[in-house]
């Protein structure tokens, strides 16, 4: 099958877009989770007519095809489980329009993350989403899974930033959704059932976002508690008080203990939880919000806080928390960063489960997270190479889910499901859930053949 | 889940460490955000995650040693950008040199590496050759030969009429009364395409009172030799350099390439049969120094007042200086102290420049596409002096001004500090 596929593919696509060395397979066979599959052939489109071929082609041999980025998630969205096409679009990697009366920019999907808020923000402009991997992630993979970051809790994920699509559907086909109107209801919203459909239904060739105007002034505040539920507390009391951070992150003793190892960001390694807090808005308004804000810390019995003097104090203290997953992988071979969300009030209950399956189990789990929306990340760190470790690694996953799904939460914040989290989805979804969209699925893909066996 | 294979039996204990040491590798791809080779290819196999990958997967056996296997690990530059970023801290660069030396022993070196490295041993015919090219470059000779030679030939600067030893013959250098005895090291380049640069160092170190020792015993550091899998000629070459410098009871020995000195710092491991030469390796590599290095934080800068007109100057980070010797800061500091002269920071200027030793002769397609990114970089500051402190990157980044017409010198920066007196 393969070398007739790869025939297929050399024909319309040329030699040099079309890999099939063992070498060359190996390499797409990975991402950042724990899984790997062989693909039997990778396609590097540098256009939208190289991911219209490639569709003909599978469409024609009925062979899965995943699309591809940089393949930094971390569920397995981009494994090429059924073997196939990897169709990787890191190529198409150009902003085509950065349009300052409408405020939205357009680009490929191959473009990284870093480079495309670089790029806005040259023009004084503003692209929220803020997933930690940002600095080798594809847009185009974070509107795949529908990726967020730190400043989701005041200004949202990917999601509620994309305007417009343009997508190759399974028979190669040209659709486009949206475009860059802010408002718009008229029909079902077809681009954002793309969002987060993890390459499901259509290949991505072209995206348009919504872009926001650089806020003046940005304040950052870190504060230590004693106890974890103090640290719950403070958010709970911050959004009581109508201050809505631009970032509100909560981490536990033993993560800031390893990433005080890993990097020296200033935290205080014997506190129980530390909180790292921005806020943003004018000049003034930072002021009193920082002001309010270090109140209310202190009400709820912070040990220190440290208000940064400038920004490059603020860096640090927020590259400390980007280097979390870094810090973590520096201690153990194998870390899995878990991605439970909960309603923001609930908060503390989870933390307290999660504590409760570290005990369980004897073993660590760093957790970190954006408390200001309920999304934690507990961190199993193991040593494959240690049976009783590993063998405990799947229990654990499955009761912090449970744990989850009992206080009303979901089994993903904002990793995406791919295939770690395919068993726990008919534990969250009903079957009337799944049914509709297994429907959707067969409307867009009825030969089932795009990124075949993911997302719910 | 994926359950870990084991390497395969009978690896070197090296490889074999390393091996268990990936283990670690979680493919975050932290690393392709600052892989120069992946930059420009958007491949994965060109990046330090992708190359691990197969790395293991061959130490495991799964994969075959193959062309393919081989020109990847070629296509690694070494610049150890990955390193830095990697939170485990793998060594993808040694594993790689490792891998590369595996195939050697398995494959012999290829006979192209093989004269390649029979020009090295011998510091006069690196000169010739260089003569010889240029002979053919200006007679149009050179035209009659296959386009892929001729665009290889034009990666070497025009060649000097003399060797920076044959300039010393002509005018051997003055002992006076220094305070310090200073070996200097020129390296196979500058004495064979950079003269003018030998010229300046000594100026410049006998401005900051050392007595200056140099001779035309100097052999090639054996850097070259090593990667190509000759063991013996590179202890060879070392036991020659280390005598010679020792020798002549120098307190330092001073170079002026970030590769030849970074080479010095192996002197040690390759004696570990012979406890004598290792106590004398370990002399010599505790004496080295790159000359910006030891002028900063030695001896002390002394400027010359000598103003530099207003020239604004940009500063690239050699490899082996900036990640393998730690020298970063004291090229900036020099740079900055020089009278009439504006120094510029260039976006990425730790990114490779492509030279990495003869990466750039072997692979000039990559080489030329990291080549014209740094390039880019260099013209955003409007720099009209680019400066950098190895010999390869000089060579590199002067191909690379000719090739895509940017009117810019390339200097080292101690022929500016020379200017100065």
């Amino acid at each position: 099958m393969s070398t007739n596929l790869v025939k297929e593919l050399t024909s319309l696509l040329g030699k040099d877009k079309v890999l099939y060395r063992p070498e060359d397979l190996r390499c797409y066979s990975y991402d950042c989770s724990n899984y790997r599959h062989l693909p039997d052939a990778v396609v590097t489109a540098d256009c939208r007519q190289d991911v219209v071929s490639a569709m003909m082609v599978a469409a024609k041999l009925k062979i899965p095809v995943v699309p591809r980025g940089s393949a930094t998630n971390l569920c397995g969205a981009t494994i090429p489980v059924q073997g196939g096409i990897v169709l990787d679009t890191l190529s198409m990697n150009k902003i085509l329009e950065i349009d300052k009366e409408n405020l939205t920019v357009t680009c490929q999907p191959g473009v990284i993350t870093v480079e495309l808020q670089a790029a806005v923000e040259k023009e004084g402009l503003f692209y929220p989403p803020d997933p930690q991997g940002l600095n080798m992630s594809s847009i185009g993979g974070n509107v795949a899974l529908d990726a967020g970051g730190p400043r989701a809790v005041k200004y949202g994920v990917t999601r509620n930033y994309v305007l417009g699509l343009e997508i190759v559907l399974a028979n190669g086909q040209v659709l486009r959704t949206g475009g860059k109107n802010t408002k718009d209801v008229s029909g079902y919203n077809l681009t954002q059932l793309f969002v987060g459909s993890e390459g499901t239904l259509g290949v991505f060739t072209e995206m348009t976002f919504k872009l926001l105007p650089q806020p003046e002034a940005r304040r950052t505040l870190i504060c230590a508690f004693d106890d974890i539920a103090d640290a719950s507390r403070t958010v709970t009391k911050i959004i009581d008080h109508k201050i809505v951070p631009s970032m509100l992150e909560l981490l536990d003793r033993i993560s800031v203990g390893l990433i005080q190892r890993f990097m020296d960001a200033g935290y205080p390694s014997d506190a129980e939880a530390v909180l790292l807090i921005e806020v943003d808005g004018s000049l003034t308004d930072v002021d009193k919000q920082i002001d309010v804000v270090s109140r209310l810390c202190l009400e709820c019995k912070a040990r220190v806080i440290k208000i940064a003097k400038n920004a490059a104090e603020a860096e640090v203290i927020w590259a400390g928390r980007k280097s979390g997953f870094a810090a973590l992988s520096a201690y153990k071979p194998a870390v899995l960063p878990e991605d439970a969300v909960v309603p923001r009030n609930k908060l503390p209950d989870m933390v307290a489960k999660v504590q409760a399956i570290s005990k369980k189990y004897g073993m660590l789990l760093p957790t970190f997270g954006h408390a200001g929306d309920g999304n934690v990340h507990p961190h199993i760190c193991f040593d494959p190479r240690n049976k009783e470790e590993a063998e405990k690694v799947p229990k654990i996953k499955d009761e912090i889910y449970q744990a989850a799904l009992s206080l009303g939460g979901s089994i993903s914040g904002e990793h995406g499901i791919g295939l770690s989290k395919k068993h726990l989805s008919p534990l969250q979804h009903k079957e009337l859930n799944l049914g509709l969209m297994r429907g959707i699925k067969a409307v867009f893909d009825p030969d089932n053949i795009l990124n075949p066996g993911k997302a719910f | 889940m994926e359950k870990l294979p084991n390497i395969r039996p009978g690896m070197n204990p090296e490889l074999e460490k390393i091996y268990y040491q990936t283990d670690a590798c979680v493919r975050c791809g932290r690393c392709t955000a600052v892989c120069p080779t992946y930059k420009v290819t958007r491949k994965e196999m060109m990046s330090a995650r992708g190359r691990i990958f197969l790395a293991r997967k061959y130490l495991e056996g799964s994969l075959e040693l193959s062309k393919t296997f081989t020109l990847y690990n070629d296509l690694c530059l070494g610049c150890q950008a990955c390193l830095e970023v990697c939170p485990p801290k793998i060594e993808t660069d040694k594993l790689i040199s490792l891998i590369k030396q595996d195939i050697i022993d398995k494959q012999g070196t290829p006979l192209g590496s093989k004269m390649m490295l029979k020009i090295c041993s011998h510091p006069q015919a690196f000169h010739w050759i260089a003569k010889l090219l240029d002979f053919n470059k200006k007679s149009g000779i050179l035209h009659l030969l296959p386009h892929e030679f001729q665009n290889r030939a034009n990666m070497l600067p025009p060649a000097s009429s003399k060797t920076f030893i044959e300039m010393l013959e002509a005018e051997p250098v003055k002992t006076g009364r220094g305070k310090l005895k200073v070996g200097y090291y020129p390296g196979c380049l500058t004495n064979a395409l950079y003269p003018e640069l030998g010229l300046a160092v000594i100026k410049v170190l006998q401005q900051h009172g050392c007595n200056v020792v140099v001779s035309d015993e100097i052999v090639c550091c054996g850097l070259p030799h090593k990667a190509g899998g000759e063991h013996g000629e590179h202890r060879r070459l070392a036991r020659k350099n280390i005598e010679f410098f020792l020798g002549h009871d120098v307190d330092y020995i001073v170079t002026n390439c970030g590769t030849c000195t970074r080479a010095f710092k192996e002197y040690v491991d390759i004696f570990e049969h012979d406890a004598h030469m290792m106590a004398k390796a370990r002399q010599f590599v505790e004496k080295s120094r790159d000359i910006m290095e030891f002028l900063t934080d030695t001896t002390g800068l002394n400027v010359g007042s000598k103003s530099l007109g207003g020239i604004r100057v940009t500063y690239h980070d050699s490899c082996h200086l900036n990640r393998g010797l730690r020298v970063s800061k004291q090229p900036r500091k020099l740079l900055e102290s020089l009278p009439g002269t504006k120094f510029i920071e260039m976006p990425r200027a730790n990114w490779c420049c492509g030279g990495a030793g003869s990466f750039s002769f072997k692979h000039p397609d990559t080489a030329r596409k990291i080549l014209r990114q740094k390039i880019g970089d260099i013209q955003s500051t409007e720099a009209q002096v680019i400066t950098a402190g190895c010999q390869g990157c000089l060579m590199q980044l002067g191909y690379g001004t000719r090739e895509f017409g940017v009117n810019c010198i390339v200097k080292h920066p101690i022929e500016l500090l020379a200017l100065t007196y």
